[in-house]
């Protein structure tokens, strides 16, 4: 180990329907803000990784060839991580590891995905031989799931309805997010058409064209860099399978484990209090209360109750997706870095309007697959000690 | 020199001919929906049955045991209903789409629920398949058209049980 | 035995190609040739980002469409490529350029007339989309 790791740049473009931008274009909008923000060239970076969701999604096959010239990653070792809609966690982690591992100083992570290309929900619902055709897209496979969490903690309808809110709500906040309703109301969402019962449109993330990228490097590197950087306090992924007898996708057992042993790194041991935002990858509003128990920041059953004390809303004591989070932008291959960008940015004092006052510790957090990755890390102000 | 207007988008088709392999433990269920039955396999690591089973327990990456069997009936463990059309949809929203835990199995079935109002299915719903005519039947989950009720929940649904096995080779 | 079907995926993605390809394409419809400036000089087709130090590419310039053959495969002819008979698919440098544009060469269907250092001149279709086939072939330039 190489001791203390850090982030010490933050880019992103604007997420939106992107039409008019290519995808090398929309790429190098993250990069180039991200080297800004650490006052650095191309020249300084030693490896570069790429996030990206399914291939389908955009019709880009070997995407890390496709875009090495806009990454800035000719002479350089680049590597593609993919495990679905956590991917961008997955790929800061593996960003950090090789820092870490001592095999490059700098690391450029970058994260993009160009949906408009493409059509998400088709891509996600074919049919295959031997079955009958059931997928109804992303949210057809999680309202079932939702509905199980609702029946188990008896949590009023509600509470999907507000977080839908309260994510809208910070996304005005945020000037790179794509859905920004400073004026949506509870009675609106409730209002908004039904697509896979229990799940409202207004509950459930856009399709978004968007790119993130980070800077991770060492502790000596970091102490120079012009602007504070996010110190890494904790890191962890962790995998299940999609179908095993017994498997609770509900609170799955991968995501607890991948929680705990970031909290392990970090020191933690009552995640709620020691914890000031936690930036959780939620696709579906209900999802919200269910991570909050999944990470260890609510007891189980207890997530709702959160949401409706106004814990999680942007002036609580545990404000939950403070850029507006997946409900309000997601560019699947980026959606996951972008949770662990904002955390990083959250404790750098550098989130502008959606700066949470004070915030020294932080969680990003991304899941993929049916609930099948899982990475979450804790990032801090201060050096961890 | 004048540029010319910029060509925006460009056409950029994919077209790729696979050949789908369904794997040994899948095939063996299939072949079973093609006689109207429905096969399950015990894992002797963790001792749970899948229905549908793989080759290979998930939990224990051991192979399962031989297909028996189940009785067909089952419970609704959760569901959604499909309330919106979409591009290559085969079904006419609403519908329901359950997870079915078949009795005697450890693991869910997706398939539809019918006859009866999407508003009155509820977890806990008892089911059973409705089978396609002699002819319609093949190696697919489309040889069950749907479950139906088979009258009312006999338990209370707030009593059906979701805290499960743990995660782990139960033989480590 | 497992049991297994055909399977077929069919998307039709549109891509963004921006600014410069874009303008590329269109020139090509036109019957005119664009390449991009970068630091080390003209790129033809032209490029977003120099793929050498990955800057961003320059302003657009119109080129003769007349260049020299870098290097050369000879193939025969299947349905579907620009000509009929046998031609070569070549790199070609096109003056006032670094780098080359893959395309292909007709020489009548006798490889004996193909060879690098052959100059040779853009032939364009009569009906253009704004697509690179708009540009047909390279055929050898009158000596
Ligand atoms: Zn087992």
């Amino acid at each position: 180990m190489s001791g203390p790791l850090a982030v010490i740049g933050v880019g992103q473009s604007v997420q939106a329907k992107r039409r008019e931008v290519t995808i090398g274009a929309l790429v190098r909008e993250a990069v180039d803000e991200a080297l800004a923000d650490a006052e650095l060239g191309f020249g300084d970076i030693d490896a570069v990784v790429l996030s990206k969701t399914p291939d389908l999604f955009d019709g880009v096959m070997n995407p890390e060839l496709y875009l090495a010239d806009a990454m800035g990653a000719v002479g350089l070792p680049v590597t593609r991580v993919f495990t679905g809609g956590s991917v961008g966690g997955h790929a800061a982690i593996f960003g950090a590891h090789l820092v870490a591992a001592g095999l490059a100083r700098r690391v450029l992570v970058v994260a993009y995905s160009k949906e408009s290309e493409g059509n998400f929900t088709w891509a996600l619902s074919r049919g295959l031989p031997f079955s009958s055709h059931l997928g109804a897209g992303a949210g057809g496979h999680f309202a079932p799931v939702i509905r199980e969490y609702i029946r188990r903690s008896g949590a009023p309808e509600h509470i999907g309805w507000k977080v839908a809110v309260n994510h809208r709500h910070n996304a005005a906040r945020n000037p790179y997010a794509h859905i920004r309703r400073a004026d949506l109301t509870v009675e609106e969402v409730r209002q908004s058409p039904m697509l896979w019962d229990p799940v409202r449109y207004l509950e459930s993330c856009p399709s978004s064209d968007g790119s993130c990228a980070i800077v991770v490097t060492g502790a000596e590197l970091a102490r120079r860099a012009p602007r504070p950087p996010a110190w890494i306090h904790g890191m962890a992924w962790r995998t299940e399978t999609g179908h095993f007898a017994g498997r609770d996708e509900v609170n799955p057992q991968a995501g607890r484990d991948c929680a705990a042993d970031a909290y392990r790194q970090a020191g933690i041991a009552d995640p709620a209090r020691e914890i000031d935002v936690a930036e959780l990858y939620i696709p579906y509003s209900w999802y919200e209360p269910m991570w909050l128990e999944n990470t260890g920041l609510a007891a189980e059953h207890d997530g709702w109750r959160l949401v409706d004390a106004d814990r999680t809303a942007f002036g609580g004591d545990l404000p939950v997706n403070p850029s507006g989070g997946v409900l309000s932008g997601n560019p699947t291959g980026a959606t996951g870095l972008l949770r662990f960008a904002e955390a990083a940015l959250q404790v750098r004092g550098l989130a502008g309007e959606h700066q949470v006052p004070g915030a020294r510790r932080a969680v990003g957090h991304a899941m993929g697959g049916a609930s099948q990755f899982h990475a979450l890390w804790v990032v801090g102000s201060e050096v961890p000690g | 020199m004048t540029l010319p207007e910029p060509v925006e988008t460009t056409s950029s088709p994919l077209y790729m001919n696979y050949t789908y392999v369904a794997g040994t433990g899948r095939s063996v269920f299939l072949r079973g929906l093609n006689e109207r039955r429905l096969l399950a396999r015990h894992c002797p690591g963790c001792s749970l049955v899948y229905a549908p089973a793989p080759e290979f327990c998930s939990r224990c990456l051991r192979p399962v045991g031989p297909p028996f069997e189940l009785p067909g009936t089952g419970e609704v463990s959760t569901f959604c209903v499909v309330n919106f059309p979409f591009p290559g949809q085969v079904y006419e929203p609403p519908y329901v789409v359950a997870h079915i835990m078949l009795d005697g199995a450890h693991n869910r079935l997706m398939h539809l629920v019918r006859e009866v109002a999407p508003e009155e299915v509820t977890i806990g719903l008892r089911v059973e398949p409705v089978w396609v005519d002699d002819d319609e039947l093949d190696t697919s989950t489309t040889s069950i058209r749907y479950f139906r009720p088979i009258g009312r929940p006999t338990r209370d649904v707030a009593a059906v049980p979701y805290a499960q096995t743990p995660i782990g080779p139960a033989d480590a | 035995m497992s049991l297994s079907a055909p399977y077929t995926i069919e998307f039709p993605f549109r891509r963004t190609v921006g600014p410069k390809i874009g303008t590329f394409l269109a020139g090509l419809r036109e019957a005119r040739l664009f390449g991009v400036r970068t630091a080390r000089g003209v790129l033809c087709p032209p490029l977003e980002f120099d793929p050498v130090d990955g800057a961003a590419t320059g302003e657009l310039v119109e080129l003769e469409p007349v260049g020299t053959v870098t290097t050369w495969t000879w193939v025969p002819a299947r349905p579907g490529d620009p000509v009929a008979h046998d031609f070569a698919w070549a790199l070609i440098a096109i003056d006032g350029t670094v780098g080359a544009l893959f395309h292909c060469v007709d020489v009548g269907g006798d490889q004996d007339q193909i060879k690098t250092g052959l100059r040779v001149r853009a032939k364009w279709r009569p009906d253009r989309s704004g697509d690179l086939r708009d540009l047909w072939c390279f055929e050898a330039e009158a000596p």
